[in-house]
């Protein structure tokens, strides 16, 4: 029994490869307000997936102590709802990169958008510097607009633009990765390049080609 | 046109992470008088669960990112 016992201690372990800088992500996203730019946005979607796991029963056993003391303002841990928030939005992220959306699936869409922007609405009723509510922003606001997308365009795939980006990185920022400097050359490198090529076309103007 | 996809996973994930960040400081976090707790935690959760370790069995988990 003992020897089943141990074969099965990895049983829940996952086999999601997440960087160290990915790890460090919410102590990122606290100290700096940011991600540490070797975050990717597969990284994000990673950390999508572990956070019901991540943040379940995070305060309970110091909400529970902090409630035993007599006097002590009573509190809550509010890990269950983020849960729930985070599986609303899981169901949403997973319907909307799927190929092959049928007009039920846009209407689900739009539908569990709503709800996850009601649930944030409740959830998270903190406003930033302009008055508006931090899940307010425009991007988040996107998504009630996802389905009328899909229904433009066919599948989401059709207005990616990864594939440009990552060719930016590779061949323009990446470029500064070959010399003695680093990484921090890449936007010299950058300005360099650009000069370059407005003074080619300057001389190619002043020769009238 | 804007990438909606990677709006999606930049923008709003990672909103929500801040949010969520906001939110224990807001209900746990200022009442315990722990800031910046949560963080913490959730690193420590994160590194337990991906870090490069050997389990008591002597397996090795090793990343390769």
């Amino acid at each position: 029994m003992r020897n089943v016992s141990c074969r099965l201690q990895g049983m829940h372990d996952t086999l999601i490869a997440v960087s160290k800088r990915t790890r460090q992500s919410f102590q990122s996203l606290y100290d700096e307000g940011k991600l540490h730019c070797r975050v990717r946005a597969a990284d994000v979607r990673h950390l999508l997936l572990l956070l019901p796991f991540m943040v379940h029963d995070l305060f309970s056993s110091e909400v529970e102590a902090w409630n035993a003391v007599a006097g002590h303002e009573q509190i809550q841990d509010p890990s269950p709802e983020i849960v729930a928030i985070c599986l609303c939005l899981l169901e949403w992220y997973h319907l909307y990169r799927r190929s092959g959306h049928t007009m039920e699936d846009a209407y689900l869409l739009d539908t569990l958008a709503k709800s996850f922007m009601d649930r944030c609405e409740q959830l998270f009723p903190f406003r930033d510097g302009n008055e508006h509510l931090i899940m307010g922003t425009d991007k988040v606001h996107f998504m009630k607009h996802s389905a009328t997308q899909i229904l433009n365009w066919g599948s989401i795939i059709n207005c990616s633009a990864e594939a440009s980006e990552i060719t930016h990185k590779i061949w323009v920022k990446g470029q500064g990765d070959n010399t003695n400097q680093g990484p921090s050359s890449a936007k010299t490198m950058m300005r360099h390049s650009q000069s370059k090529a407005a003074a080619q076309e300057c001389a190619h103007a002043i020769a009238g080609v | 046109m804007r990438d909606p996809m990677h709006q999606v996973d930049k923008g709003v994930i990672v909103q929500l992470l801040k949010s969520i960040l906001r939110l224990y400081s807001e209900q746990v976090e200022s009442v315990l008088g722990k800031a910046g707790l949560a963080a913490k935690k959730l690193t420590a959760r994160l590194t337990a669960a991906l870090g490069s370790r050997t389990d008591k069995a002597g397996r090795k988990y090793v990343l390769f990112a």
